[in-house]
Order: structure tokens, then C-alpha cells, then sequence
């Protein structure tokens, strides 16, 4: 199941997009990159997805806004999303989960911890 | 992709930060901020530091951390933006670029202790009035959010409900330290007794709520990973599912307390859990000190199911109330337009190799079009066509390589930072043309000539505040910088409002070091340019600043091989305006096609002053084989282009010919006779060397229309040659 798992990765930095790359298609995952929500969910609208990994602070649609977002409509409302980012406050946490987010990781990441994360939510 | 291009990504990236976060502290220090400047600030800062902890830069991810917690902070409205806020964080923007070079391995890690503390200082919960109103109910918020549920079963040492899962696991690490929550002290008591057990199996409780299966969450999954470890599930209370036309597929009914076995960490079970947080709430330990199993023997009142959903109703309450507090700094973040611009990034070499192909494109298809119209069909449609496409495809090619120059502007600031500390000069900036684009590789190589013109400019060009008072002048400086597209090339001036050039001391000097000879009459123009001149210096002493073994003549000839021109323009008691005049692109020049004798050669148009057809009296002979043109009153050395190539059947009497007046870097002016103009066009310069050997007086090559080959002049070494030989043979 893994192998054709699909993984939509939203970072505005270029160097996280390519760690996350590589930490993820060398675990035979398929991955596409955005680098900020509004192109997410454009590409979202095109494509599909197993698993949504995203950042919180990023410019035009931040991560909290991409995930309420895609909890309105039908299509992603139990798409597992997963929040990436070096924020750690209770705040921010509560934020995200109330926004709908599945889980959520700090960054910097372990990558087997990451891949571990995303199978945990991939069904 | 290897780490280390990741890596180096993470570099160019670093560099985009600090110069966004620089542009927005100036837009602070000026006054013009906009709600999401700050963000932008602490956005840039914020991925500094992402990247710092996952490339394992400890000391840059350190600084990051303290200036984006003061950043997030000013964010918030809990620290007020005043001048000496902004300086004190343009000085930590500085450190900070400093922290990202050690990191790149190109400098020491600079001391930032005493910065760090300052940075600290500014915080709000260290500012002297009472810690402002953002940051403190949201600390607090998750708290009373904890206390309802588990204070239930909090005497019961048992952590079931809503408690904060982080906190848990942080105390349950023994590494970690203990933060301030209240759920802490009681959970501190668990690794300290379990650490002296025997290690016997132990008990994991969890009870995934509603939240753990609406958002995309499947417990089911963390579940059959627990069992992968090892884990038997002992016990699944059901007390709580109601009767089936009452169910939610979406609500979590069901309990679970698994055995655990001893061998297994307890780390390695929270690693599962700790990412979904509390929506899928653990408790685990040795079973003596885990609540008794079921729940309706736990807590008979709340046990049932309404109780559960209620426990998971107080948790959503106080949210709502940490989002309205939030939510007007969310807004304007969320509508606001990233400065930056989507992207990708390409290999330059893949780049390169285009805009070259390009250029041979631009080449074939003028070729093309010669050769139609040497058959008469060269007015067609098709052809129009065709070389508007070509010329819109050269067009895009280049503009791929173009950036705007604020990337060169936008570390101007610190440089004025450092010269006002060390000279003691305040020098107000003004920036026009920012988004003006010119090529990569100029960009690049601007930097420096850029940098030294500007400390030249402060450091003799602008008086001391003293100096300026008496003379009635803003006791502060002001330089401006700017940029505009003229003609196809890039006009860039720096200009200062200070004393102007001192053409009496320049001649002095001039005079001195032996440049001129005392009785010269030279041009107010002439003067000012002396100061080009290599080995050239006039500061009286050599400051740290601008005296650094370099002079102005390293700044003319790093724009020379950009292609480019410098020119001043200087006036006393008001000022000096250096200009620089560079073309768009290093790969296509602009050149004049010229006839001389059986020859067809190309000058670069960059030398090109201006071209005449001299009458006889404008040209009068020196000796026999000099001759020197009258250019309004100045005399400027005729060299014929034919005796220096060797080209046979040219034109020998400049009255017969035209005369191209060029600009030389170290001979002057001289005036070029050809046999005639033929063109002026666009060429894209192959080297001689690759191809053939370097050959004196000669640039490279160029393929004309016509498909012949031409060659490009270097009109310096020709000029040079030329005039030394002549000067040798009048003094011989």
C-alpha cells in the first residue's frame, strides 16, 4: 500500500521541500510539492492525494488556513493532514486541531519518524 | 539530489530571507509598515531557523530562536515597534547573516551573547509593564482546558480526558525538562517510580475521541501498530457505545487497555501517539499504578456516554475563544501577497546553454533573411514573423536570467550601518528602481564596485556632521541609489549630497603621484576621472573604510568587464554622481560592423563615444606617422585599425574614411579609422581561445547575416598598442 501511497508536501522553503523529497520518494512514496496553500489546493483541485503534509507559517494561505479549507468541502474531510512545522506552542497545536489537522510534527524531522507518521495515517 | 545541494539550497534560500526580513525592518524604520510587514520579518526568520535545525546548524538555529520569539512577539502587538526596537533588531538581522555565513563554513560563529541578552531584554514577558494581553491567555488557555476533565481522575492517578499529551511525555522523558503546566507534578511522580520497578509489562490505556476519527484519523491504525510491538490488547470497554440507531460513525465509543510488553520502551509507544496529540488520549505505567480498568468503576458519575461527549465539550470551548484571538493577526495573513513571486530553480549551466542556442537562433535567423534578400523573396509574411517570434524568444531568454537589482540594494543598509559606526556619519538611503532587472551575472559582480562606491561616498564624499551644520546642510547625509532601463542598458547612479570632488587637491595629487605633469590643462571632466586613475588616493589618510589597497581604478575595471561604463559628475560644495552604464546581459552586445579594407570587423558599442566623417583640418599630423584629430579643441590620437590587423586595400587618409571615437581604460580617448559603418547590430561573442588561439588586439569572434565570420576588436589592447608604439618610435 505504501508504494502507491500519494503525498502532497506544502513548504514555502525551497531546502525543506527538497528534504522532505528526499526522505520521502526514498521510501517509494509518491510525492508532489507546493509551496504555499493557495497553489495546494489548486493542485488539489486537479489531482489526488493519500496524504497531506503541511507547514503553518507560509505567505498568501497559511497552513491553518489550507487545512480549514480543505475540511469544508466533501473531497478532504477525512483526508489525513498532517502538520509539519518548527512551531511547538499549545497554542498553535489547539489551532491546528481545531482547524481539522490529523497530526503534528516538529520540524527539524527525523526522517523514519516522518515516514512512520505518514503510515500511520495513510488508510 | 545530495544532501549538500539541499544544503545549498538552503543557503540561497537563507539569502532571500535575510534580504526580505532586511527590506522589511527598513519599511519599520521608515515608518511605512503594513500589518503583514512584521509577519513577513518573523516569516523570513522563521524558515531561517527551520532549515538551521534540520541542517543541524545548532548556533544559527539558537539566534533564530531568540530573534523569532521577539519577532513573534512583536507580531502579536505585545511588544510596540519603536526606533530603538527596529535598530536593536537590524542589528540582530546582521548577526544573523553573520550566523548563516559561519554556517556556510566562510566565517567564525560570531559571539552573540550579548545580543541574545538584549533580544531577551525586548521580549514581552520581560518588558516592565505587565505582560501583554496576546501571549499570556493563550499560554494559559490550554490549562483551564485541562482542568475539568482529568481533575476527575487526577486523584485516581490515572491521566484519562483531555490532558495536555505533550506535557506527559516531555516529563515522561527524563531529559526533557518539566515546564510550569499544572498536570506536571503530577505526572513527574510517574518515571521516578517506574524507573526502580522490576520492569514488568505495563499497562497503555488510550480512548480515542471524536476528533481522532473526523480529521482524517484512523485510531485503527495506531492501533495494529501497537500490536506490531508486541502490545495484547487486555481489556476494550464498550460501556460507552449506545444503542445503534444513536451511533456516530464518527464518534469514538470504545476504550482500550492494552498489556504492554516489559521490553518494550515507553518512548517507543508515545512515538506512535504523540503526533495526533490529544485527540487520541494515552496513559500508561505499571498496573498498580494504572485506574482500575473499566470506567464505570473509575468514575461512576461521569462514565457515560453523554459524559464523554461532554468531557470533549469543555476542550472545544476555550478553543474558539484562542481563535478569536488569533484570528486578526491569521487575516491579513492569509491576504496578503507573497512578495516573492513563485519560482524554480534551474542548473545556470542548463541556462546558459539556452541563451547561447539562442543567440546562434538570433544569428540563423538573420542569416535567413539576408539570404532571401539577396533572392528578392525577403519581404514575405512568414519572415516578419519569424523574426518577431526569434526576437520575443531572445527576449524571455534573457529576462530567465534577469533579477532585480534590490538584491544588490537591499544589503546596501548594513553596509551604511557599519560605515556610520565607524566614521560616525549618519547617511539616510533612498532606493529608486529596486524591481529593475539586469543579468544574473552582473548582479553578481556588482556587488563589489557597488560596495566600494558607496563607502567611497561616505567616507569622502559625505562631510562630518560638523562640517555639514556649518555649512547649513542636514547634519545626516543622504544617498541615493538608483536604477532605470535606458536604451537597452541599465543606468545605475549613486549619489551623495556631500562635499563634491576637491578638483584642486585631486590635481595636486594627480601632480604628486606623478599621473599628470603640473601645467596639464585639463577639463573639470578630466580631473574628476583622475581619480580613476590607478594608484590614485585622496584621503589624506588611509581609513579602514575606503583605503583598503583597492582604489577607484579596480571599481572602473570591474565595471569594464561587465561591459559597462563609470562616469562622474561632481559638483562642488553640492555633491558627486558616479553613473554606472551596464549592459542588460554579458551573452549579446551591441556592436558597430565596420568595413576596413578586405576585413569586416566588429566594435563593441560599449567604447563607441561617437563616429565622424573628419574634414581635412580636423585631422593634423605629428611627425610622420602620427596623426591626431581635433575633437573641439582637444586632440586625441587618430589610430589606423588596418595597420593594426593587417588588412589590406583600407583607406589611409582619415578625411577618406569615418573615424570612430572610442573610450579606452587606460590609453584615453583615440579616434578608430575604418573605411565605413557598415551595421550596427546585436552579436553574441565566441572566444577566439576555445577555438583558435587568443590573438592580441582581438575580443573574439562573431558570425555575421551573412554567415561570415568576423572578429571583435579589443579596443583597448589595440588602442594601448597602437599609441605606445607610436609614442616609442617618436622617442627613439
Amino acid at each position: 500500500m505504501n508504494k502507491n501511497t500519494r503525498i502532497l508536501t506544502v513548504d514555502d522553503s525551497a531546502s525543506m521541500r527538497a528534504l522532505l523529497n528526499h526522505a520521502l520518494t526514498s521510501q517509494g512514496f509518491n510525492v508532489a510539492q507546493a509551496e504555499d496553500g493557495e497553489v495546494a489546493l489548486e493542485w488539489l483541485a486537479m489531482n489526488e492525494v493519500d496524504v497531506v503534509i503541511t507547514d503553518i507559517n507560509m505567505p498568501r494561505l497559511d497552513g491553518f488556513g489550507l487545512i480549514e479549507k480543505l475540511r469544508q468541502g466533501n473531497r478532504h474531510r477525512d483526508r489525513p493532514i498532517l502538520v509539519l512545522t518548527t512551531e511547538s506552542s499549545e497554542e498553535k497545536k489547539a489551532r491546528a486541531r481545531q482547524a481539522g489537522a490529523t497530526g503534528w510534527i516538529v520540524k527539524p524531522f527525523d526522517p523514519e519518524k516522518l515516514v512512520a507518521a505518514v503510515r500511520r495515517v495513510a488508510h | 539530489m545530495t544532501p549538500q545541494e539541499i544544503q545549498d539550497i538552503f543557503f540561497v534560500e537563507c539569502e532571500e530571507s535575510l534580504a526580505a526580513a532586511e527590506a522589511g525592518l527598513a519599511a519599520c524604520r521608515a515608518g511605512t509598515q503594513s500589518a503583514d510587514t512584521v509577519n513577513g520579518i518573523f516569516r523570513a526568520v522563521h524558515s531561517i531557523k527551520g532549515g538551521a535545525g534540520a541542517f543541524g546548524f545548532s548556533e544559527l538555529q539558537a539566534f533564530t530562536h531568540v530573534f523569532e520569539t521577539l519577532l513573534s512577539d512583536v507580531r502579536e502587538d505585545a511588544v510596540p515597534i519603536t526606533g530603538p526596537l527596529v535598530d536593536l533588531m537590524l542589528r540582530a538581522l546582521d548577526m544573523l547573516s553573520d550566523h548563516v555565513t559561519a554556517a556556510r563554513g566562510e566565517g567564525a560563529t560570531p559571539e552573540d551573547s550579548m545580543l541574545l541578552t538584549e533580544l531577551e531584554g525586548a521580549m514581552a514577558i520581560n518588558a516592565g509593564k505587565a505582560p501583554a494581553a496576546a501571549p499570556a491567555p493563550v499560554a494559559t488557555a490550554p490549562a483551564p482546558v485541562e482542568a475539568p476533565a482529568p481533575a476527575s481522575v487526577d486523584d485516581e492517578e490515572g491521566f484519562m480526558g483531555d490532558f495536555d499529551l505533550d506535557a506527559l511525555l516531555d516529563d515522561l522523558v527524563p531529559t526533557s525538562t518539566a515546564d510550569e503546566d499544572e498536570s506536571a507534578s503530577d505526572i513527574a511522580a510517574a518515571p521516578a517510580d517506574e524507573g526502580e520497578s522490576e520492569k514488568p509489562d505495563w499497562l497503555l490505556m488510550l480512548r480515542p475521541h471524536a476528533p481522532a476519527m473526523r480529521n482524517g484519523g484512523e485510531p485503527l491504525l495506531l492501533l495494529r501498530e501497537l500490536t506490531m510491538l508486541g502490545a495484547t490488547c487486555r481489556e476494550c470497554d464498550v460501556s460507552a457505545v449506545p444503542s445503534l440507531d444513536a451511533i456516530d460513525p464518527d464518534q469514538g465509543y470504545l476504550g482500550f487497555t492494552f498489556t504492554v510488553p516489559h521490553e518494550v520502551s515507553q518512548d517507543a509507544v508515545s512515538d506512535i501517539f504523540d503526533f495526533v496529540g490529544d485527540d487520541c488520549p494515552i496513559a500508561f505505567g505499571p498496573e498498580a499504578k494504572m485506574p482500575p480498568l473499566r470506567l464505570e468503576e473509575r468514575v461512576p458519575a461521569a462514565a457515560p456516554p453523554p459524559a464523554a461527549v461532554a468531557a470533549s465539550a469543555p476542550a472545544a470551548a476555550p478553543a474558539p475563544v484562542a481563535m478569536a484571538g488569533t484570528a486578526p493577526a491569521a487575516a491579513p495573513q492569509a491576504a496578503a501577497t507573497s512578495a516573492a513571486g513563485q519560482s524554480i530553480r534551474i542548473d545556470l549551466i542548463k541556462l546558459d546553454r539556452l541563451i547561447d542556442t539562442v543567440g546562434e537562433l538570433v544569428i540563423a535567423q538573420a542569416m535567413l533573411v539576408q539570404r532571401l534578400q539577396n533572392d528578392n523573396i525577403g519581404s514575405c509574411d512568414e519572415l516578419a514573423m519569424l523574426e518577431t517570434l526569434t526576437r520575443d524568444i531572445q527576449e524571455s531568454a534573457m529576462s530567465i536570467r534577469a533579477q532585480p537589482i534590490g538584491s544588490v540594494f537591499s544589503r546596501v543598509p548594513r553596509t551604511l550601518r557599519e560605515l556610520a559606526s565607524s566614521t560616525g556619519k549618519h547617511v539616510n538611503l533612498q532606493l529608486f528602481g529596486e524591481t529593475t532587472e539586469l543579468d544574473k551575472t552582473v548582479i553578481e559582480r556588482l556587488g563589489e564596485p557597488l560596495t566600494h562606491l558607496i563607502r567611497n561616498a561616505v567616507d569622502h564624499g559625505i562631510e562630518s556632521p560638523a562640517d555639514r551644520i556649518a555649512k547649513g546642510k542636514n547634519p545626516e547625509g543622504t544617498l541615493t541609489l538608483s536604477a532605470e532601463h535606458r536604451s537597452g542598458r541599465i543606468l545605475i547612479r549613486i549619489a551623495d549630497d556631500g562635499a563634491g570632488i576637491n578638483r584642486a587637491r585631486v590635481f595636486a595629487k594627480a601632480v604628486e603621484k606623478g599621473l599628470i605633469s603640473p601645467d596639464a590643462q585639463l577639463s573639470k571632466e578630466e580631473i574628476d576621472n583622475l581619480i580613476f586613475a590607478p594608484g590614485f588616493s585622496t584621503a589624506s589618510t588611509i581609513t579602514n573604510v575606503s583605503g583598503r589597497g583597492v582604489g577607484m581604478d579596480v571599481v572602473r575595471q570591474n565595471v569594464k568587464d561587465l561591459g559597462g561604463r563609470i562616469t562622474i559628475d561632481s559638483e562642488e560644495g553640492k555633491g558627486t554622481t558616479f553613473t554606472l552604464t551596464l549592459p542588460l546581459t554579458l551573452a549579446i552586445s551591441d556592436g558597430m560592423i565596420v568595413k576596413v579594407g578586405d576585413q569586416t570587423l566588429v566594435v563593441p558599442l560599449t567604447h563607441v563615444v561617437e563616429s565622424l566623417r573628419p574634414e581635412t583640418k580636423d585631422v593634423q599630423g605629428l611627425g610622420v606617422e602620427r596623426m591626431m584629430l581635433n575633437v573641439r579643441g582637444r586632440f586625441i590620437p587618430v589610430v589606423s585599425v588596418a595597420n593594426a590587423v593587417g588588412a589590406e586595400g583600407a583607406i589611409v587618409r582619415p578625411e577618406q574614411g569615418v573615424l570612430i571615437v572610442v573610450d579606452t581604460e587606460s590609453a584615453g580617448q583615440a579616434a578608430l579609422l575604418v573605411d565605413n559603418i557598415w551595421d550596427q547590430r546585436q552579436f553574441v561573442i565566441k572566444s577566439l581561445d576555445t577555438h583558435y588561439r587568443s590573438v592580441e588586439g582581438v575580443a573574439g569572434a562573431t558570425i555575421l547575416g551573412d554567415g561570415r565570420v568576423a572578429l571583435i576588436l579589443n579596443v583597448d589592447a589595440l588602442v594601448a598598442s597602437a599609441t605606445a608604439a607610436s609614442i616609442g618610435l617618436q622617442a627613439a
